[in-house]
């Protein structure tokens, strides 16, 4: 948290104007077509260039917190931002200038397609789109293994280990999947918590 | 009642996955099977119309509230996908006391690994109870590679409903 301590020396930090806060995370929200890996990079544009309102190291900083944190990574970062830029006030402004464009949009969108459901266009459109999902969550699943070779090389076979683990708890046990998760933290964390012990 | 366990259950699904995607297996499990809101064809069309959407991948689950009951379902949707990050506000002060949440990321890293293992299972799952499932798995093989070629998801679900038009006609 280098970055605080800088801008606290500093005097203060120079806070952004709330409609300009709301203006930014709306645009990002509004043109992000693609999900996260778009938004992502839209995101560190905006705020290290076109903004500048922080450098590659404090973003970097921003981002690595915002990955602890459960929930959707990119909005725990839309909070991280808001907070740094407006303070209280901008954790709510950046988080509706984020979301208001994808509620529009989603809701017009499912509005048209739902009343018109019966018709047979509709109706094979959206067996197309059908085979577009599945593939769309696999390619999600093996991007996730990807990103998990690249941030943990040491603990992939441990990360390998749990995707097995999870999928014979699944099939075999007939786990839900809030079971699978709670157990693969644990698993996953497990190595660390021996460590320490033996430390202390 | 609807609406709040609609609310309970993306709420549920948001804060137990870390990416976007990794909360629909959780949602599915909900939505289609505990509770019949919607069917295996009904939660497909509305990831479908998420990823159409701007906004991150996890904004899907408006799609999904938006299908279980309009717009009230989808802005309840909406609030429950923001309240789990903002868990972030409480960790930052205590990241900095205990020098590091020990664990944390590793925690984070075994949630994303098994979150893997049920996207696996939820579009294999999907794929098996789909209408045409020959033109579904080559969709979806289609999709996986172009998708992992980072041809972006809007175009994909575009040309996937088209060639869906195409076959009927």
């Amino acid at each position: 948290m280098e970055s605080r301590s800088e801008q606290d020396q500093s005097g203060g930090p120079v806070r952004t104007p709330l409609p300009r806060l709301f203006a930014v995370f709306f645009r990002l929200g509004a043109l992000s077509w693609g999900g996260g890996s778009t938004l992502s990079v839209m995101m560190m544009e905006e705020f290290i260039q076109r903004q500048s309102w922080m450098s590659f190291t404090q973003y970097a900083s921003l981002a690595g917190i915002s990955r602890i944190s459960p929930g959707m990574n990119l909005v725990a970062l839309t909070i991280l931002v808001g907070l740094r830029q407006s303070g209280p006030a901008g954790v709510p402004v950046a988080l509706l200038g984020l979301t208001l464009p994808s509620l529009l949009v989603i809701g017009v969108l499912c509005g048209l397609v739902r009343s018109a459901a019966r018709s047979p266009m509709v109706l094979g459109a959206m067996q197309g789109v059908n085979g577009v999902v599945v593939g769309l969550l696999l390619a999600a699943g093996w991007r996730t293994l990807e990103e998990l070779r690249r941030e943990a090389p040491d603990r992939f076979v441990v990360c390998l280990a749990i995707v097995g683990v999870s999928l014979a708890a699944s099939l075999l046990l007939a786990w839900g999947p809030v079971q699978v998760l709670l157990l693969a933290a644990g698993i996953s964390m497990m190595p660390v918590w021996l460590r320490s012990r033996r430390d202390e | 009642m609807t609406l709040w366990l609609l609310f309970l259950a993306v709420l549920k699904s948001s804060a137990l996955s870390f990416s976007g995607g990794a909360a629909f297996p959780i949602l599915e499990a909900d939505v289609v099977g505990r509770y019949r809101w919607l069917n295996p064809a009904g939660f497909t069309a509305a990831i479908g119309l998420g990823s159409v959407s701007p906004g991150p991948t996890g904004y899907g689950s408006l799609a999904v509230g938006y299908y279980v009951a309009g717009w009230p379902g989808a802005i309840v949707a909406a609030v429950a996908v923001m309240l789990p990050p903002m868990t972030i506000l409480v960790l930052l002060p205590l990241r900095r006391r205990l020098g590091g949440l020990r664990g944390a990321r590793e925690a984070a890293q075994g949630v994303a690994a098994a979150s893997v293992g049920l996207l696996l299972l939820l579009g294999l799952g999907l794929w098996h109870q789909s209408d045409r499932p020959v033109i579904t798995a080559i969709a979806a093989a289609v999709t996986f590679i172009a998708s992992l070629k980072r041809v972006s998801p809007p175009l994909l679900v575009a040309l996937g409903a088209l060639a869906g038009v195409l076959l009927r006609a």
